[in-house]
Protein backbone atom coordinates (compact mmCIF):
# COMPACT_ATOMS: atom_id res chain seq x y z
CA UNK A 1 0.00 0.00 0.00
CA UNK A 2 1.40 3.35 -1.03
CA UNK A 3 0.33 6.07 1.40
CA UNK A 4 1.67 9.56 0.87
CA UNK A 5 1.09 12.51 3.17
CA UNK A 6 0.76 15.56 0.98
CA UNK A 7 1.88 19.06 1.94
CA UNK A 8 -1.65 20.34 1.40
CA UNK A 9 -3.87 19.93 4.45
CA UNK A 10 -6.73 17.62 3.54
CA UNK A 11 -9.24 18.91 6.09
CA UNK A 12 -8.73 22.58 5.32
CA UNK A 13 -9.00 22.05 1.59
CA UNK A 14 -12.14 19.94 2.12
CA UNK A 15 -13.81 22.62 4.28
CA UNK A 16 -12.85 25.42 1.91
CA UNK A 17 -14.41 23.65 -1.08
CA UNK A 18 -17.54 22.73 0.88
CA UNK A 19 -18.08 26.23 2.23
CA UNK A 20 -17.93 27.70 -1.29
CA UNK A 21 -21.40 26.27 -1.89
CA UNK A 22 -22.74 27.81 1.34
CA UNK A 23 -21.22 31.20 0.59
CA UNK A 24 -22.63 31.17 -2.93
CA UNK A 25 -26.16 30.78 -1.52
CA UNK A 26 -25.43 33.18 1.38
CA UNK A 27 -26.21 30.50 3.97
CA UNK A 28 -24.71 31.27 7.37
CA UNK A 29 -22.73 28.44 8.94
CA UNK A 30 -20.50 27.70 11.88
CA UNK A 31 -17.84 25.06 12.38
CA UNK A 32 -18.13 23.62 15.89
CA UNK A 33 -16.59 21.07 18.25
CA UNK A 34 -13.51 18.96 17.46
CA UNK A 35 -12.15 20.89 14.52
CA UNK A 36 -12.16 24.08 16.59
CA UNK A 37 -9.64 22.47 18.96
CA UNK A 38 -7.66 20.78 16.19
CA UNK A 39 -7.32 24.02 14.24
CA UNK A 40 -5.71 25.44 17.39
CA UNK A 41 -3.08 22.71 17.30
CA UNK A 42 -4.76 20.18 19.61
CA UNK A 43 -2.98 16.88 19.12
CA UNK A 44 -5.66 14.39 18.24
CA UNK A 45 -7.09 12.74 15.17
CA UNK A 46 -10.41 13.40 13.52
CA UNK A 47 -12.20 12.28 10.41
CA UNK A 48 -15.15 14.63 10.45
CA UNK A 49 -16.06 18.25 10.75
CA UNK A 50 -19.23 19.36 12.51
CA UNK A 51 -21.09 22.14 10.77
CA UNK A 52 -24.34 23.89 11.71
CA UNK A 53 -26.17 26.02 9.17
CA UNK A 54 -28.95 28.52 9.77
CA UNK A 55 -32.54 27.38 9.22
CA UNK A 56 -33.32 27.08 5.53
CA UNK A 57 -36.32 25.85 3.58
CA UNK A 58 -36.51 22.55 1.73
CA UNK A 59 -36.22 24.41 -1.58
CA UNK A 60 -33.07 26.20 -0.42
CA UNK A 61 -31.59 22.93 0.76
CA UNK A 62 -32.31 21.22 -2.57
CA UNK A 63 -30.42 24.06 -4.28
CA UNK A 64 -27.54 23.66 -1.82
CA UNK A 65 -27.45 19.89 -2.35
CA UNK A 66 -27.35 20.44 -6.13
CA UNK A 67 -24.49 22.90 -5.78
CA UNK A 68 -22.57 20.53 -3.54
CA UNK A 69 -23.09 17.81 -6.14
CA UNK A 70 -21.68 20.10 -8.84
CA UNK A 71 -18.71 20.84 -6.56
CA UNK A 72 -17.92 17.12 -6.24
CA UNK A 73 -19.62 16.29 -2.92
CA UNK A 74 -22.24 13.66 -2.11
CA UNK A 75 -24.22 12.76 0.99
CA UNK A 76 -23.51 9.24 2.20
CA UNK A 77 -27.23 8.82 2.98
CA UNK A 78 -28.49 9.43 -0.56
CA UNK A 79 -28.80 11.72 -3.56
CA UNK A 80 -32.31 13.12 -3.55
CA UNK A 81 -32.30 16.56 -1.91
CA UNK A 82 -35.99 16.55 -0.97
CA UNK A 83 -35.70 13.12 0.68
CA UNK A 84 -32.51 14.09 2.50
CA UNK A 85 -34.23 17.17 3.90
CA UNK A 86 -37.40 15.32 4.95
CA UNK A 87 -35.71 12.16 6.29
CA UNK A 88 -32.79 13.78 8.11
CA UNK A 89 -32.65 17.55 8.50
CA UNK A 90 -36.32 17.97 9.43
CA UNK A 91 -35.77 15.37 12.17
CA UNK A 92 -32.67 17.20 13.42
CA UNK A 93 -30.40 14.44 12.12
CA UNK A 94 -27.12 15.23 10.42
CA UNK A 95 -26.19 14.63 6.81
CA UNK A 96 -22.73 13.32 6.11
CA UNK A 97 -21.07 14.69 3.03
CA UNK A 98 -17.88 13.37 1.48
CA UNK A 99 -16.04 14.02 -1.75
CA UNK A 100 -17.36 11.71 -4.45
CA UNK A 101 -15.33 8.52 -4.53
CA UNK A 102 -13.88 9.12 -1.05
CA UNK A 103 -15.12 8.15 2.41
CA UNK A 104 -13.13 10.53 4.57
CA UNK A 105 -13.15 13.25 5.70
CA UNK A 106 -16.85 13.79 6.33
CA UNK A 107 -18.78 17.01 6.78
CA UNK A 108 -21.54 16.43 9.34
CA UNK A 109 -24.12 19.02 8.44
CA UNK A 110 -27.00 19.98 10.72
CA UNK A 111 -29.58 22.71 10.60
CA UNK A 112 -29.95 25.03 13.60
CA UNK A 113 -32.60 23.43 15.77
CA UNK A 114 -33.17 25.75 18.71
CA UNK A 115 -32.40 29.06 20.42
CA UNK A 116 -28.97 27.76 21.37
CA UNK A 117 -27.94 27.02 17.79
CA UNK A 118 -29.36 30.34 16.63
CA UNK A 119 -27.35 32.08 19.37
CA UNK A 120 -24.19 30.33 18.20
CA UNK A 121 -24.75 31.39 14.60
CA UNK A 122 -25.62 34.98 15.57
CA UNK A 123 -22.32 35.22 17.47
CA UNK A 124 -20.19 33.36 14.93
CA UNK A 125 -16.66 34.56 14.49
CA UNK A 126 -13.44 34.02 12.62
CA UNK A 127 -10.61 32.87 14.84
CA UNK A 128 -7.32 34.51 13.81
CA UNK A 129 -5.16 32.04 15.75
CA UNK A 130 -6.31 29.26 13.41
CA UNK A 131 -5.06 31.17 10.37
CA UNK A 132 -8.25 30.06 8.60
CA UNK A 133 -10.86 32.17 6.84
CA UNK A 134 -13.85 30.20 8.15
CA UNK A 135 -16.64 31.03 10.60
CA UNK A 136 -16.54 29.19 13.91
CA UNK A 137 -18.69 29.21 17.00
CA UNK A 138 -16.95 31.31 19.63
CA UNK A 139 -14.30 29.84 21.93
CA UNK A 140 -16.63 30.53 24.87
CA UNK A 141 -19.41 28.54 23.16
CA UNK A 142 -17.10 25.62 22.50
CA UNK A 143 -15.92 25.62 26.11
CA UNK A 144 -19.51 25.71 27.39
CA UNK A 145 -20.60 22.80 25.18
CA UNK A 146 -17.61 20.65 25.99
CA UNK A 147 -17.69 21.33 29.74
CA UNK A 148 -21.46 21.40 30.34
CA UNK A 149 -23.03 19.12 27.71
CA UNK A 150 -20.61 16.79 25.93
CA UNK A 151 -18.21 16.02 28.82
CA UNK A 152 -16.44 12.99 27.24
CA UNK A 153 -12.72 12.68 28.10
CA UNK A 154 -11.89 13.85 24.57
CA UNK A 155 -14.18 16.89 24.88
CA UNK A 156 -12.83 17.83 28.29
CA UNK A 157 -9.29 17.60 26.92
CA UNK A 158 -10.28 19.80 23.96
CA UNK A 159 -11.65 22.35 26.44
CA UNK A 160 -8.49 22.17 28.52
CA UNK A 161 -6.37 22.76 25.41
CA UNK A 162 -8.44 25.81 24.38
CA UNK A 163 -8.35 27.20 27.92
CA UNK A 164 -4.53 27.02 27.99
CA UNK A 165 -4.17 28.46 24.49
CA UNK A 166 -6.55 31.41 25.13
CA UNK A 167 -5.79 31.87 28.85
CA UNK A 168 -7.02 35.17 30.26
CA UNK A 169 -8.65 36.15 26.94
CA UNK A 170 -11.58 33.85 27.71
CA UNK A 171 -14.74 35.70 28.70
CA UNK A 172 -15.91 33.63 31.68
CA UNK A 173 -19.20 35.55 31.97
CA UNK A 174 -20.00 34.55 28.39
CA UNK A 175 -19.08 30.90 29.11
CA UNK A 176 -21.49 31.04 32.05
CA UNK A 177 -24.25 32.61 29.93
CA UNK A 178 -23.98 29.86 27.32
CA UNK A 179 -23.87 27.12 29.95
CA UNK A 180 -27.15 28.48 31.31
CA UNK A 181 -28.60 28.45 27.80
CA UNK A 182 -27.46 24.83 27.38
CA UNK A 183 -29.22 23.88 30.62
CA UNK A 184 -32.37 25.65 29.43
CA UNK A 185 -32.41 24.20 25.90
CA UNK A 186 -30.72 20.81 26.08
CA UNK A 187 -30.67 19.38 29.60
CA UNK B 1 1.84 18.26 33.87
CA UNK B 2 -0.01 15.87 31.55
CA UNK B 3 0.40 15.63 27.78
CA UNK B 4 -2.63 17.83 26.97
CA UNK B 5 -1.20 20.61 29.12
CA UNK B 6 2.32 20.16 27.73
CA UNK B 7 1.07 20.28 24.14
CA UNK B 8 -1.29 23.23 24.68
CA UNK B 9 1.57 25.24 26.19
CA UNK B 10 3.71 24.34 23.21
CA UNK B 11 0.91 25.59 20.92
CA UNK B 12 0.59 28.80 22.90
CA UNK B 13 4.28 29.45 22.29
CA UNK B 14 4.34 28.44 18.62
CA UNK B 15 0.90 27.83 17.14
CA UNK B 16 1.98 27.37 13.52
CA UNK B 17 4.51 24.66 14.40
CA UNK B 18 1.84 22.85 16.41
CA UNK B 19 -0.69 23.11 13.60
CA UNK B 20 1.81 21.78 11.07
CA UNK B 21 2.50 18.66 13.14
CA UNK B 22 -1.19 18.03 13.83
CA UNK B 23 -2.16 18.58 10.19
CA UNK B 24 0.34 15.96 9.06
CA UNK B 25 -1.04 13.49 11.61
CA UNK B 26 -4.67 14.11 10.63
CA UNK B 27 -3.92 13.93 6.89
CA UNK B 28 -2.14 10.64 7.39
CA UNK B 29 -5.07 9.26 9.40
CA UNK B 30 -7.53 10.28 6.67
CA UNK B 31 -5.43 8.77 3.88
CA UNK B 32 -5.15 5.48 5.76
CA UNK B 33 -8.88 5.49 6.51
CA UNK B 34 -9.77 6.13 2.88
CA UNK B 35 -7.43 3.37 1.73
CA UNK B 36 -9.15 0.98 4.15
CA UNK B 37 -12.69 1.86 3.07
CA UNK B 38 -11.78 1.66 -0.62
CA UNK B 39 -10.22 -1.76 -0.08
CA UNK B 40 -13.34 -3.20 1.57
CA UNK B 41 -15.66 -1.69 -1.08
CA UNK B 42 -18.42 0.91 -1.04
CA UNK B 43 -21.20 -1.34 0.24
CA UNK B 44 -19.26 -2.53 3.31
CA UNK B 45 -17.80 0.91 3.88
CA UNK B 46 -21.26 2.48 4.01
CA UNK B 47 -22.47 -0.27 6.34
CA UNK B 48 -19.71 0.69 8.77
CA UNK B 49 -19.93 4.44 8.34
CA UNK B 50 -23.73 4.67 8.58
CA UNK B 51 -24.37 2.14 11.34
Amino acid sequence: MDIMVSDKNVLVSFIKDFICALDKLKIKYIIVSGFVAISHGRSRGTEDIDLIIEKISKEEFVELNNDLDKNGFEALQGENGEELFEDYLEDNLSLRYVRKGEFLPEMELKIAKDELDEDQIANRTKLPLTGLDFYFSTIETNLAFKEELLKSPKDLEDAKHLRIVYGEKINEEEVKRIKELIIKCRL
Amino acid sequence: MDFVEFWAKKCRENMSACQKEVNQMVDSQIELGNAFYKRIGRKKALEILLK
